[in-house]
């Protein structure tokens, strides 16, 4: 998943260029990263015609930032859709002998109203597959979300339906308004999605 | 497809492009049963479980429900453990989400999920 605008040549996945990348690859654009294939001589583009690898964008973060018609070499996907395949691909990886592979999505920055808004939609479409969430917060990304009313209010559905665990790390308990079903802890990091055979994502 | 206007009871009430209504404010029962007519649809004590779920969702949250949420609040609130997903787009044909959105008075859902 490409969520933010990068140069090509400088994303990296799990410390490997995208040369390095082993093939079939397929990229799924998402949030700001979309950004990257709206220019007219965008280099995402040699990319697309490379065979075995396919470039996916998410139509509602494209048509948010407006940026008129979409490149015919890449296509409309939904972040279910990225779910969908990444599962498969555990699936096949053999990561669910112990039941599903956590997902882990760790905050570490203050994020805008848009940021904190599409950072939900990648956890609630991953909740649509059932999939079992650790959302971990530090204490300024936390109050940053504090902060954003709209976005505290949609954030409280994950608690009250129970569809992750959430816990922000490096604050006091009684330092900012305690929500019902957060765990506070003073620790920097409790699990550990991806040493599990889960996926990691960091903000 | 444009901005429109649906006639209901002697008042003009603008929808957007989506056939949403602009103004959540304009919305009432009497009005949902009407752009429903308008669909085919006579809504029943099931539609309004859901209409009504979808509502109270978006009010509280700001955005629907996950089609999974709103199945399991109707087998608990109904008693009906095996009402599914296809019992959903049995009611409501189209995106059952979206169209209670519609026919709840709110917005078209603003993400792909």
């Amino acid at each position: 998943m490409v969520r933010a605008k990068v140069p090509l040549n400088d994303l990296r996945h799990d410390g490997l260029s995208i040369d390095e990348l082993p093939r079939p690859l397929w990229l799924f654009f998402f949030g700001e990263g979309v950004e990257g294939l709206a220019a007219d001589n965008s280099p995402w583009r040699s990319l697309a015609e490379e065979e075995r690898v396919d470039l996916a964008y998410c139509t509602t973060a494209w048509e948010r930032r407006d940026y008129g018609s979409v490149p015919a070499w890449v296509e409309g996907s939904s972040l279910v859709q990225f779910w969908a395949i990444q599962l498969d691909l555990w699936r096949r990886e053999g990561r669910f002998e112990d039941g599903d592979p956590p997902l882990s999505i760790r905050f570490n920055a203050p994020r805008d109203a848009l940021g904190w808004k599409e950072s939900l939609e990648i956890i609630l479409a991953a909740a649509t597959l059932d999939l079992t969430m650790l959302i971990e917060f530090n204490g300024p990304a936390w109050k940053s979300l504090l902060d954003a009313p709209d976005q505290r209010r949609a954030w409280q559905q994950l608690l009250d339906f129970e569809l992750a665990t959430l816990t922000v790390h490096g604050l006091p308990a009684d330092a900012v308004e305690v929500r019902r079903g957060v765990a506070f802890a003073a620790s920097r990091r409790s699990g550990d999605a991806a040493s599990n055979g889960g996926l990691a994502l960091e903000f | 497809m444009g901005e429109s206007v649906f006639k209901h009871a002697g008042a003009a009430v603008s929808l957007d492009d989506d056939g949403h209504l602009i103004d959540p404010g304009d919305w009432s029962p009497s009005l949902a049963r009407a752009m429903a007519s308008q669909d085919g649809i006579e809504l029943t004590e099931l539609h309004w479980e859901v209409i009504e779920f979808v509502r109270d969702y978006h009010q509280r949250y700001g955005n629907p429900p996950l089609m999974r949420l709103l199945i399991a609040a109707i087998r608990k609130s109904l008693g009906r453990p095996e009402f599914s997903s296809r019992d959903l787009y049995r009611l409501f044909t189209e995106h059952p989400i979206r169209q209670a959105c519609r026919l709840g008075g709110y917005p078209k859902p603003d993400w792909c999920i």
